[in-house]
């Protein structure tokens, strides 16, 4: 498959695709050591920013990676129609503390689906559920005609 | 949080607790618990 037959997508449709799909894989890093990972997500087209709740435990290998504001990098992707396309996001990833919440925060993590990868053995209060934002520095998307590469090989 | 905190807001499933105005509790009856998404009613809010 050669390069050129990828193309860019534009930034409406970066938006379409984010906006249709919920979930994706957030990738963090401590020093040298990667931690990837299934999340579900709202995704606000006006403003760009991504909400997520990802769920932990104190003895869990996610806490670790989730101390202050780590870098981040959000992954999306699909594959219909004879086209794939993927996307990625890439920023900080900051805690929102639940005394700042505003009728607009509440208003996107309503569209945010429930962790659907997060199942867990505990009820929920023995859980520590944190919300967080990701105000995208990078945001980037391409698509690939599955055929037209196919047709190459 | 608005400076007019008018109700106590309890999750009935995750338990958290803050306190809201009048536009945010009607935001959270709409669209769920913001923590752990559970669907609420007027019960779960207290008049401070």
């Amino acid at each position: 498959m050669s390069l050129d037959q990828q193309t860019e997508l534009s930034p409406d449709e970066i938006r379409e695709v984010l906006s249709r799909h919920e979930t994706g894989v957030l990738s963090l890093a401590k020093a040298d050591e990667p931690y990837a990972i299934p999340i579900s997500y709202g995704y606000d087209g006006e403003t760009g920013r991504f909400y997520l709740r990802l769920v932990s435990t104190p003895e869990s290998e996610k806490r670790q990676f989730l101390t202050s504001s780590p870098r981040a990098r959000l992954v999306v992707h699909e594959s219909n129609d004879g086209s794939y396309r993927s996307i990625i996001a890439e920023g900080t990833l900051e805690r929102v503390d639940p005394d700042e919440l505003t009728v607009e925060r509440i208003v996107q993590y309503g569209k945010a689906k429930r962790p659907l990868f997060e199942i867990w053995g505990e009820t929920k209060r023995d859980l520590d559920i944190q919300l967080f934002e990701l105000d995208p520095e990078t945001l980037g998307g391409r698509a690939v005609e599955l055929d037209a590469a196919e047709s190459d090989q | 949080m608005s400076d007019s905190a008018d109700y106590t807001f309890v999750c009935p499933e995750c338990a958290e607790s803050m306190l809201v105005n009048d536009s945010m509790r009607d935001a959270l009856l709409e669209n769920g618990c913001v923590i752990c998404s559970a669907a609420l009613t007027t019960d779960d809010f207290s008049t401070t």
